[in-house]
């Protein structure tokens, strides 16, 4: 049972996304692809930790298994792509284009869960790399000038985000001497070549997180994504990143200054520099796609603290799956509120629970007390307090500086997301599709972190001087928020992608400047070799050619005979 | 015993015998001469089949016909030599497939088919030598053989590529001649594999020795298509796309390939080759074509022409594994012969099938293809990726032992190759897959939606001329997906380097 869920797990995505592109089971995978993420669900909550399903016969030797760490991951990836199936299911027009999208988002949906269980690392490059280009088709699925930018840039992060790691884990593989996840990530802590292959990763799963300044691709590719997918791609898709990070960074043994630093240095950059660009932007999806930007540089950073603390380092990964696990779902059901939005899902009598399902997601990104993001804040200042440093005062100071600054946004964001409309009403079963599995990511995402915390946290979240410590962040947020707002957001606007519009630029150049040389008979016509002119042959080589293959052959024997 | 050396032969016959009987048979009856061809082709491949079993149980199949003392044709079926037939007979057995369909209409079919197997024939030939002088009159039969199918088109292009054909090949013969006569007149007739012998001269003849080296490997180079000797590759692709698949994929190209993987492994062998110095050249020169070919390709705009350079930088691979001269690269270099020749194939069955269902030559026309030829494009994507070397295709693999190989060896900086074909490969296969799934063709009237509802199925249109694309995509998914079990191209690419080859790297202190 357990192997078979083990392998069900990215095995029955995949079957369904071939199935997908077969006239006649079209319709019913597009309403049942939901399904497709029940196996992934039944292992996070039914596989013990630990168990190893070797095939033998499958890629370099494929390894399945669930790693103590990433249980909270794959159930709350499970629970979030069922639910953005279903939403597609209704939020999707049947268009010719629609069996790609269903296609590609299951072998998307087969990679991100795959590699949340793959313990080789052929296996995990596999699923990584199957995730990251399936995801292209998703982001460019509108087919507007926005989203072929959006996913021109995409794919080229991507492309150079899978080089790096196919680098670095050849490099690990080859000081391990084997490709076992866990032999990887110990041989990375001694070998020789392991700061390469280190920063390889790093860099290839940096790319993922959107850790800045490798973010451009990620506040581009979540406004042009059809909704259900923004959601993927911000509630489960960039978590690869830090599950990826997670996996193979040797972390706990030995304190990795340079690492270490470098990750809180870029994770807190990231953190507030998404704020404050998020804040100069107009488009609620691409509020909310830098407010995942300003998340996941949290939890760098949390990651960077595991690294320069090994005594840490075990309670800060425990903290940051249920970090991860609790901004997965709550973005996730904001960007499914948007698309229930878009498509008129949200008025009439059901209107008050639109508000309050909104309401309790954007509010738990912020943290204020007894909501998940309280819990995941508090369990991971706790975590990181486990170490030993004069510096971690000011760094859990930093923590609840980025929540006041995460509150201010997610006010941003659905101050704006009122701005969003819609100009049908949506029919009652979409209603209920769009509304409900919106809802549904909502409230999972409450249960499954209170549910998922430790007691010890539990009790402490529920303490009275925690409480003081979730609600103040957020009451200074809120008030600067009114005071934001009272000055009507006299903020600059900066343009989707930040720093991407002057590289862009530079980069259309050199683009164009490649394409234009592929004007005809460039090369193809001239001799590469002009210093080597070939004896002029008559004008039928045939009998010629013959003679002299004979001859060659006459002075071989001749000579051999001699 | 008699069953021994009946079985290089009859591999041998199972194309000969087509050839002489099409060229018999004559113009008119389509059917007989399909039959005979295809015939012929599953033949080879049952033969092949069987005799895979034998050389896995450690069986060693040999004919030897001597001409003169100390000169003999050997025909020899180790693993090596069954990797290289085995990849052949049923890569000729799609092509063959997919040439009837490609040809249906063609006026020539009688000259096509008879050189077609009978190339076939020298391929086989070449796999099977089992020294340098077999080698070398079965690698001059497939230059004669290869002639009239590269010029088959009769017109002024095609007898110009022809003739350019000839001139780099017939060059690169006179260099593989005089290496060959050198090395010959140094260490004797040498069967293939009897490598001690030339380990003992190094010492003393150490620069005959690297002349002799140099000299055939520059004539195999020239079929291998190293820059700048690949000239002539990119001027054929004017052959019929059956043609440049069987070129690129299993032929001449390969044969060239395959013959620097002799060269290496059984005429010097590693240990000779790493005493003289040789692997770090033949490194670096098979990095330099892997580059360049790509960036040529960048710049090419029909399909065949930057599939062609594709192939100059794609088949140094298997250079680059063998001037590793470790076992890891080496196992990576072999088994990207097989590879690279499905994933290649795929390619060219795709740029076939374009052209003559939807008259796509060119990259610019190929908006919105995809939905037009839906399986076609299928197949073009998957190949595409590999060569890419996304997982799990097989390129994938190749790519993973290459790197593996290069750090081994302590050589980090052919990692650095790698990277730098991945990122070229994805420059200018990523663009030609976009624009067939999601570029909209210009049509008058019609919504882009609309355009696309009009999709059409190509495999039940065309199954003969599709279908092969099909499967040699499929095999390319599945020597990726499957590469751990005991039947994939890896598990015997490991195989031969283990039995034959297997030479521990001095580790740098």
């Amino acid at each position: 049972m357990t192997a078979l869920l083990l392998v069900l797990t990215p095995l029955l995505p995949a079957v369904l996304a071939f199935l997908a592109l077969v006239p006649e089971a079209k319709p019913v995978v597009r309403r049942l692809a939901w399904i497709a993420a029940v196996p992934a669900l039944l292992t996070a909550l039914l596989v013990p930790a630990g168990s190893e399903v070797v095939l033998d016969d499958v890629l370099l030797g494929l390894r399945l298994g669930l790693a103590a760490e990433a249980r909270l991951f794959l159930g709350g990836a499970a629970v979030l792509w069922l639910l953005a199936a279903l939403h597609a299911s209704a939020y999707l027009e049947l268009t010719p284009r629609t069996p790609r999208f269903t296609g590609l988002f299951l072998l998307c949906m087969s990679g991100n869960l795959g590699l949340l269980v793959a313990q080789d690392v052929a296996g995990f490059y596999l699923a990584f790399a199957q995730m990251s280009l399936a995801a292209y088709v998703l982001v460019v699925h509108d087919e507007t000038a926005k989203a072929y930018r959006a996913g021109a840039v995409y794919i080229w992060l991507a492309v150079v985000g899978e080089t790096c790691l196919l680098l670095g884990f050849l490099l690990g593989a080859s000081a391990a001497e084997e490709f076992a996840l866990t032999e990887v990530r110990r041989a990375l802590l001694h070998a020789d070549g392991a700061a390469l292959a280190i920063s390889l990763l790093v860099a290839g799963f940096g790319i993922k997180m959107g850790l800045v300044p490798l973010h451009v691709w990620l506040p581009l590719a979540h406004p042009a994504a059809p909704s259900p997918a923004s959601a993927v791609l911000s509630g489960a898709m960039i978590k690869a990143g830090l599950f990826g990070l997670m996996a193979f960074l040797p972390l706990g043994t030995a304190p990795l200054l340079v690492l270490g630093t470098l990750l809180v240095a870029v994770g807190l950059l990231t953190a507030f520099y998404g704020v404050a660009i998020g804040l100069a932007q107009s488009d609620a999806k691409a509020i909310l796609a830098y407010s995942s930007l300003s998340q996941m540089g949290v939890v760098a950073s949390g990651l960077g603290v595991a690294a320069l603390l090994p005594d840490a380092a075990p309670a800060v990964l425990a903290a940051l799956g249920l970090y991860a696990l609790h901004h997965g779902l709550a973005k996730g059901g904001l960007f499914l509120a948007v698309g229930a939005r878009q498509k008129g899902a949200d008025g009439g009598p059901l209107r008050p629970v639109f508000a309050l399902v909104v309401a309790v997601a954007a509010l738990a990104l912020a943290g204020p007390p007894l909501t998940s993001g309280a819990v995941a804040k508090l369990g991971l200042k706790a975590a990181v307090e486990t170490g030993d440093a004069v510096w971690l005062q000011g760094f859990v100071l930093l923590l609840s500086v980025s929540a006041i600054a995460t509150t201010v946004l997610v006010l941003h964001a659905l101050d704006r997301l009122r701005q969003v409309s819609s100009q049908r009403r949506a029919p009652t079963t979409e209603v209920v599709v769009l509304l409900g599995t919106t809802a549904a990511a909502v409230l999972a995402g409450q249960v499954l972190t209170w549910g998922a915390a430790p007691t010890g946290l539990r009790d402490a979240a529920l303490s009275p001087s925690s409480l003081r410590e979730a609600a103040w962040p957020v009451a200074v947020g809120v008030a600067l928020a009114v005071g934001l707002r009272r000055l009507h957001w006299r903020l600059p606007a900066v343009p989707e992608g930040d720093l991407l519009t002057p590289l862009q630029g530079w980069a259309i150049r050199a683009c164009d400047r490649l394409r234009l040389a592929a004007s005809p008979s460039v090369l193809s016509t001239r001799s590469p070799m002009p210093w080597v002119r070939a004896p002029k042959l008559p004008a039928d080589p045939s009998t010629t050619l013959a003679a002299t293959t004979v001859a060659m052959l006459v002075v071989l024997v001749v000579s051999l005979l001699a | 015993m008699i069953g021994e050396a009946f079985v290089p032969l009859a591999l041998l016959a199972c194309s000969l015998v087509p050839a002489a009987v099409v060229a018999w048979l004559g113009e008119a009856p389509g059917h007989l001469r399909n039959r005979w061809t295809l015939g012929g082709a599953v033949a080879k491949v049952a033969v092949v089949g069987l005799m895979m079993l034998g050389v896995q149980a450690g069986q060693v199949y040999d004919a030897t016909l001597p001409l003169a003392p100390g000169l003999a044709l050997e025909l020899r079926i180790d693993a090596l030599a069954l990797l290289f037939v085995s990849l052949s007979a049923v890569l000729w057995l799609a092509t063959s497939v997919f040439a009837i369909a490609y040809l249906a209409k063609d006026r020539s079919q009688r000259r096509f088919f008879t050189f077609f197997n009978f190339c076939v024939t020298a391929t086989t030939g070449i796999a099977l030598a089992g020294n340098l002088f077999t080698f070398f009159v079965f690698y001059e039969l497939l230059t004669l053989a290869t002639w009239p199918l590269v010029a088959h088109a009769g017109d002024r292009a095609s007898l110009q590529a022809g003739r350019r054909y000839l001139r780099y090949t017939l060059a690169g013969s006179v260099a593989l001649l005089l290496g060959i006569l050198l090395f010959h007149g140094l260490a004797g007739a040498l069967a293939f594999g009897d490598t001690a012998a030339v380990l003992a001269l190094v010492e003393g003849d150490r620069v005959v020795l690297t002349a002799a080296f140099v000299l055939m490997a520059a004539g195999l180079a020239v079929k291998g298509a190293m820059v700048p000797l690949h000239a002539w590759l990119p001027a054929a692709m004017v052959a019929p796309a059956p043609v440049s698949a069987l070129l690129h994929a299993v032929a001449v190209v390969k044969a060239g390939a395959f013959g620097i993987v002799r060269l290496v492994l059984d005429v010097y062998g590693v240990e000779a080759t790493r005493e003289l110095g040789l692997g770090l050249p033949l490194l670096l020169w098979a990095s330099f074509t892997i580059i360049t070919g790509s960036v040529i390709a960048l710049r090419q705009d029909t399909v065949k022409k930057r599939l062609a350079y594709s192939t100059v930088s794609q088949v140094s691979y298997i250079m680059l594994g063998v001037g590793l001269l470790g076992p890891i690269g080496l196992v990576g270099g072999l088994v990207h012969l097989v590879h690279q020749g499905l994933m290649k194939i795929t390619l060219f069955f795709c740029a076939g099938a374009l052209e003559k269902l939807v008259g796509v030559t060119r990259i610019d026309q190929m908006a919105g293809v995809g939905w037009r030829a839906p399986w076609t494009m299928l197949a073009f994507t998957l190949g595409a990726l590999g060569m890419m070397g996304a997982p799990p295709l097989a390129g994938f693999v190749s790519k993973w032992y290459l790197g593996l190989g290069g750090i081994e060896i302590g050589a980090i900086w052919v990692l650095l190759v790698l990277a730098g074909s991945t990122l070229l490969n994805a420059l200018y296969f990523l663009p030609m897959v976009y624009a067939a799934w999601f570029k909209v063709p210009p049509v008058a009237g019609d919504s882009p939606d609309a355009a696309r509802a009009k999709a059409m199925n190509d495999l039940f249109a065309a199954p003969w001329l599709v279908g092969p694309a099909v499967f040699a995509a499929s095999a390319a998914l599945a020597s990726g997906l499957l590469a751990a079990s005991d039947l994939s191209p890896l598990a015997w690419a490991e195989l031969i380097v283990e039995r034959q080859y297997l030479v521990p790297w001095p580790v740098p202190e």
